[in-house]
């Protein structure tokens, strides 16, 4: 009896060994929750501390969630206006993001549908990769910083290249890191790598006032593209461009996009949803067949996978702004995350539904065998049924519905582009009930980038 | 039974032994650690070989030969040394700057030219409120060379050709120099350096 004992008390401690997580729902909570009231300092704290760090200039161990920890700690450090250590931060995710890419991860992609949905290495979706790009890029151009803008520009247009056979909704995301791209180099004299961008955005689908933005480069220097001719071409006169008037870009990230929420759905639900075809590995007739099985004898009856929750039930709401005491104007949409993110998640949702049912299957399978090996060994009844429940309990202890995402990423990014007088003026954005204020000083001839943001 | 009754003990044993905290090391004491390619950026050995490549053509060249001859002269010639621009994929212009301190010091240390401190020139671009990237048009970085009293300036320009496939991201450099006669914009030197950096399956 005293080995059976020791195979029981140890195989209870495996289970507790890996029952400790909840998952990256549970790890971001704290910091979703700060942001969500307004408070990014302690939102900062709460991130430090799920990285085991102090300071937001210490950077962590590397571990399974760092990368996505770090793409937290940059949004929420670029909120704060924080933007030489928010660009470290990206930087290091981005770099990370990229060896995760590239690394195989055979054992995860069975543990996915073996034994938990985050058994995987994290692979960040195309919308979060071509963004860590351009809030990078913001971050540059916020210090003033056009080479370090160029070079996260640069990137953005390696990452785009790779995305570009993607449909039109993913190819929906592009058009405003273009239209950043084409700001840096145009800011920074070279007008043809500039309209060139301006193109690019526009093929994607374009950003508010591009049309005038590429009408006054393309007047100012002669640079020209083949997608803007019909724009370029217009009859409208233009006035030139003032010597001593500057260039003001305003960009304000507004609210969050949807994050991801374990959810208990019940079996017959889950079935159908996971047999429907589309993306990624569906539930095969043979796989419904045992699934409704197991679910007739009562041995299944939920399935834990990760649903997406939305911040806000209409979305945030627009953003006005007013430069000195001028008219108040509503700011452009350059960039709806929220609607990508659903899109993208609605795509991949019968998929995860599948391989929660698949892992199910393995828990109940392995119970079942694990009983009768069990009793037959022991000659008795009880002891199988108690391994059995052993083994199929640390299983569902294992599994984890698949919550990682970028749960800080705004969700919508909003642009005024406008030419002003040199010298200082006061800007006001007014974001959902409050506002944030900035004063800037522009040389003639200048520029210069504003950053609002309000991720909550 | 009593072997598979040890094998969950084993499984634990073998997890809990296998935490082991990372230590600092000192590169001269783990000669693989420069070796090892830990980005595709820029390292040591990366920045040492774009070094001896340019440095070794310059020394060699018909420029360096004309500035021992007027040293012998006694005519000096007095060199500026600009950034290089920064054209690629990657954050590396701190690991530029530490390319161009290698370059200033083996100028002052030929005998042959005086090269002008480099603190100075970054000095003047903030005095003249010009954009970094001002040092590379070559007009402006004439009119620069001309203020800090240079007879030549060397300056370039880093680009790199950066790829990605499902497999694959690889970055070849290419680190463009050249020596520029204040005076007349004649180019007196150039150079390529390359170099490819990539991340692999």
């Amino acid at each position: 009896m005293a080995h059976r004992l020791t195979f029981v008390v140890a195989w209870a401690l495996l289970a507790l060994l890996f029952t400790g997580c909840g998952g990256y729902a549970s790890t971001s909570e704290t910091f979703r929750r700060s942001l969500t009231q307004g408070k990014p300092e302690q939102a900062l704290v709460a991130v430090n501390k799920a990285m085991e760090v102090t300071r937001p200039e210490d950077l962590p161990k590397p571990k399974a969630d760092t990368p996505l920890l770090l793409l937290e700690r940059a949004t929420i450090l670029q909120a704060m206006g924080r933007h030489d250590l928010s660009a470290r931060d990206f930087e290091t995710a981005d770099k990370q993001l990229e060896v995760l890419d590239f690394t195989n991860d055979t054992a995860g992609d069975i543990g996915k549908y073996l034994y938990s949905d985050d058994a995987q290495n994290y692979r960040a979706p195309p919308y979060e990769k071509l963004l860590v790009n351009t809030m990078n890029g913001l971050n540059y151009l916020v210090r003033g910083d056009l080479g370090g803008a160029k070079v996260e520009a640069r990137r953005y247009l390696v990452n785009r290249k790779y995305f570009e056979n993607g449909d039109a909704e993913e190819r929906s995301m592009l058009a405003f890191g273009s239209y950043l791209a084409g700001f840096s180099f145009e800011m920074d004299g070279d007008a043809q790598s500039a309209m060139r961008h301006y193109g690019d955005a526009a093929e994607d689908g374009g950003v508010p006032g591009l049309d005038l933005v590429a009408r006054r480069l393309a007047a100012r220097s002669g640079a020209t593209d083949q997608r803007l001719k019909a724009v370029l071409e217009s009859p409208t006169e233009l006035a030139p461009d003032d010597p001593q008037q500057a260039e003001l870009l305003v960009v304000v990230q507004v609210g969050m996009a949807p994050y991801r929420q374990p959810e208990r759905l019940p079996i017959g639900a889950a079935v159908v949803a996971a047999s429907h075809p589309g993306p990624g590995a569906r539930l095969s007739s043979s796989q419904q067949r045992q699934a409704n099985t197991f679910a007739a004898k009562g041995l299944l009856k939920w399935v834990n996978y990760p649903r997406l929750q939305r911040t806000t039930r209409q979305g945030p709401a627009r953003t006005m702004i007013q430069v000195d005491e001028g008219p108040v104007e509503t700011m452009g949409e350059a960039l709806n995350v929220e609607a990508r993110v659903i899109a993208s998640f609605e795509k991949i949702e019968g998929g995860l539904i599948a391989a929660a049912v698949v892992r199910l299957i393995t828990r109940a399978v392995a119970g079942e065998l694990t009983q009768a090996a069990a009793s037959r060994a022991a000659g008795d009844g009880t002891i199988g049924l108690l391994l059995g429940l052993v083994a199929e309990g640390t299983l569902t202890a294992l599994d984890t519905p698949d919550t990682r995402s970028w749960v800080t990423l705004p969700a919508r990014f909003d642009v005024h582009r406008v030419r002003l007088p040199a010298g200082k003026h006061r800007v006001r954005a007014k974001i959902a009930g409050f506002s944030r204020d900035a004063e800037v000083d522009l040389a003639p001839g200048g520029w210069a980038v504003l950053n609002f943001s309000a991720v909550r | 039974m009593k072997i598979r009754s040890l094998l969950p003990l084993a499984v634990l044993t073998a997890l809990v032994s296998a935490c082991g905290g990372p230590s600092y090391v000192r590169g001269s004491d783990v000669p693989e650690l420069d070796k090892a390619v830990m980005s595709t950026g820029l390292d040591k050995v990366d920045l040492q070989k774009l070094f001896k490549d340019n440095i070794q053509s310059l020394l060699n060249s018909a420029a360096m030969t004309r500035w021992k001859d007027a040293a012998r002269d006694g005519k000096e010639a007095t060199v500026a040394i600009f950034p290089v621009k920064n054209d690629t994929t990657e954050h590396v212009d701190d690991q530029l700057n530490a390319l161009l301190a290698d370059f200033e010091t083996e100028l002052v240390n030929s005998g042959s030219v005086t090269v002008i401190s480099r603190e100075r020139q970054i000095q003047l671009i903030e005095e003249l409120k010009l954009q970094q990237s001002a040092a590379f048009d070559q007009d402006k970085a004439s009119q620069l060379g001309k203020q800090l009293g240079a007879g030549y300036f060397i300056t370039g320009k880093m680009s790199a050709a950066d790829e990605k496939t499902d497999g694959e991201r690889r970055v070849q450099y290419f680190l463009y120099m050249q020596v520029v006669d204040v005076e007349t914009g004649a180019i007196r030197w150039q150079n390529k350096a390359e170099l490819t950096k990539g991340l692999i399956k």
